[in-house]
């Protein structure tokens, strides 16, 4: 229940934007390129380092779900580096794997980020008065 | 607790003020919103899901996740009911002919017998009535009425299923994601939508 941003919020925000920026690419079909492709990458490699600093500091099984989402961005990562077909199409798919790899950094984050505010909500609730 | 929720409004417009409502509440802090997207069923019975504006085309054949997410929210009943409606799924982009294709990746990909999709073909939509619209969404909520306050102004009507391993079961954790945005987002109306 408060508006001050966590390093939380701010990782959570840069995964949404990261899938903002990766759907723009994607939008683009024909005309997009591996240059969009590495930008976008380049982002989502330094998400998953943030990521990696948020996953230690979190619960066990809040830890699992992040760490899980940090090897999705990496895999992403690694099929931009490797691009064994060439053109149009391995752009597609890797644009379609980052993709998938933001939107689950986001959503593994943003339950992370539910966890913390309903650890806040808790501490603030009316404790029940006894008879 | 997490849940699913669906908010029914009477139009398109008042689903999209729902959504900017629902990221309010997200940003304020009173609850979390893990993906959310706005559909609408239109005048021929087809579900449509409204993209981000700037998505034009970005999507193809995803119905697999929105009438089966229908489905689950609208109870046991429905469960049978969302998968028969992703049958007549049509994406955004994807009007006329890519509707239907769109339709057949969701009936294969859910691998129901045809036996279970008949039964349920006459109770489909139990959420969602012709020309209506819904925000469908994955959510956090500590307290149910801050959500509850925020859609009754605007006339939206909530249902809501507990998102845990027994809801999940039939579909698996994630068949919802392809569509859901991590973020609010302007929907964009296409021919035959409204």
């Amino acid at each position: 229940m408060t508006k001050e941003m966590t390093h939380l919020d701010v990782a959570r925000r840069d995964a949404q934007e990261l899938h903002k920026k990766i759907s723009a690419n994607i939008a683009k079909a024909e005309a997009a390129t591996w240059a969009d492709v590495k930008a976008v990458q380049d982002e989502a490699v330094a998400l998953a380092a943030k990521m990696k600093n948020i996953a230690d500091g979190e619960a066990d099984a809040m830890k699992t779900d992040i760490k899980a989402a940090i090897a999705k961005l990496d895999a992403a990562g690694k099929l931009v580096q490797d691009k064994a077909i060439e053109g149009k199409d391995a752009i597609k798919r890797t644009n379609a794997s980052l993709l998938a790899s933001a939107r689950n950094a986001a959503q593994s984050l943003s339950h992370a980020v539910a966890d913390m505010r309903t650890k806040a909500a808790k501490a603030i609730e009316p404790k029940k008065v006894s008879a | 607790m997490k849940n699913y929720i669906a908010v029914v409004f009477s139009s398109g417009d008042k689903a999209h003020e729902g959504l900017r409502a629902l990221w309010h509440l997200d940003d304020e802090g009173e609850l979390t919103v893990h993906g959310a997207a706005v559909i609408r069923r239109d005048d021929m019975g087809h579900i449509h899901v409204a993209d981000r504006n700037t998505d034009l085309g970005m999507r193809t054949a995803i119905g697999v996740g929105v009438g089966a997410l229908l489905g689950l929210i609208a109870g046991p009943v429905g469960v049978a009911a969302g998968i028969a409606g992703a049958a007549t799924l049509a994406t955004g982009a994807a009007v006329g002919a890519g509707a239907m294709a769109g339709g057949i990746v969701g009936v294969t990909a859910d691998a129901v017998t045809e036996d279970r999709r008949e039964n349920a073909a006459g109770e489909s939509f139990f959420t969602l009535k012709y020309g209506q619209s819904a925000v469908v969404a994955e959510v956090s909520e500590d307290w149910m009425s801050v959500l509850d306050a925020a859609m009754k102004p605007l006339g939206g009507t909530i249902y809501r299923r507990e998102n845990n391993a027994r809801t999940n079961a039939a579909f698996g954790p994630h068949y919802y994601n392809e569509y859901m945005y991590p973020y609010y987002y302007e929907p964009m109306y296409y021919p035959g939508m409204m």
